[in-house]
């Protein structure tokens, strides 16, 4: 099965083919960055309405009747379909966790343990 | 545990922003494009985090897999000063800490809490500033900054005059200056008094010289 990274690295070349910034991509067409990089990166599906679909393709530039256009749909079909679980896996979390960085630092130990978990689980609910 | 901390010195890590601007922003047009170098010639994704300041005093971080920065949603949508420096902070860890990154994996959530809990906080602050220091060089060029400088002294002559006749001190002068020279930048103040500190700029513009002919 094609992950939803398949339709995410296209969404994400295509954006970056029209040299515009997540920022300005979604200034300009009045989305939501958030969802934008998650749906990039993989961790959100495409949509599953064609009306947004469309409004997607609409922004990349992409022009209907188009290899693009072709690639763009079939891939939201084929991803569309590969839901990831509910809860985002160790190995992924490890992944998107910053190896340095130094505001959790406390004097006291169970306390930067339970800020540092607390920071985990953070990181884990913005997978999906 | 020993991170096996690069030991930068100032001018190392200058060389390396050099380096860096040379190869992304030869042109060194301002305000640096900090955003469009990450996306573009690096190829970094950025994600706004959710209350990542609120919740965790994080204003940003770099992924381990080294693909994403992630920064504080507040300041990506509302304060771009914050959030360039934030940016240019963790490219600074790519640039100079790819090594590190690499050396250090891990498969279970608890090894990399034991990991981090068995750091320095010094070796952890030490890198911390090497990535400081970086992001302001890459945000405040060397080669900009004297100009820049005469250029705002140029713009504010009578105004600098006045504080000097009422016994403000050249040093304070130079300590205001970048709230006036900031916004060229796109930086908060700061970040630019601490790089005409570091670069000893009041050394090399004569700021009284540049007063004569002011009534």
């Amino acid at each position: 099965m094609v992950s939803n990274k398949a339709f995410g690295e296209f969404f994400k070349k295509k954006r970056l083919e029209l040299r515009l910034t997540l920022r300005e991509f979604c200034k300009r067409n009045n989305f939501d960055p958030g969802n934008i990089s998650k749906i990039e990166r993989g961790l959100l599906p495409p949509p599953h309405s064609d009306e947004k679909r469309r409004q997607y393709a609409k922004a990349l530039k992409i022009k209907e009747g188009t290899d693009d256009w072709l690639t763009f749909f079939d891939l939201a079909a084929v991803c569309s379909g590969s839901l990831p679980s509910d809860i985002a896996e160790d190995e992924e979390v490890i992944k998107a966790l910053p190896l340095l960085f130094r505001s959790i630092r406390k004097k006291n130990d169970m306390e930067e343990d339970d800020d540092l978990r607390n920071f985990i689980q953070s990181v884990r609910k913005e997978l999906r | 545990m020993n991170l096996d901390v690069p030991r930068l010195t100032y001018q190392q890590i200058k060389q390396k922003a050099q380096n860096f601007l040379n190869t992304y922003h030869p042109s060194l047009e301002l305000p640096v494009p900090i955003e469009e170098i990450i996306e573009f010639e690096i190829g970094l994704n950025i994600y706004p985090f959710p209350n990542l300041y609120r919740t965790h005093r994080q204003n940003g971080f770099l992924s381990s897999d080294l693909t994403t920065i992630m920064v504080d949603e507040d300041q990506y949508k509302y304060y771009i000063p914050k959030y360039r420096f934030t940016l240019a902070h963790e490219l600074g860890h790519l640039v100079l800490h790819r090594k590190i990154y690499q050396r250090y994996t891990f498969s279970k959530i608890h090894e990399y809490i034991e990991w981090y809990k068995s750091i320095s906080n010094w070796d952890v602050d030490m890198l911390e500033w090497q990535c400081d220091t970086f992001a302001g060089l890459i945000l405040v060029p060397e080669e900009t900054l004297i100009s820049e400088c005469k250029k705002t002294i140029g713009k504010y002559k009578k105004e600098i005059k006045k504080l000097i006749s009422s016994n403000i001190e050249v040093w304070e002068i130079w300590s205001y200056l970048p709230n006036k020279i900031a916004s060229v930048y796109d930086v908060n103040p700061p970040v630019v008094e601490i790089r005409i500190r570091n670069s000893r700029i009041d050394s090399k513009v004569d700021l009284i010289k540049l007063l004569e002919g002011c009534p």
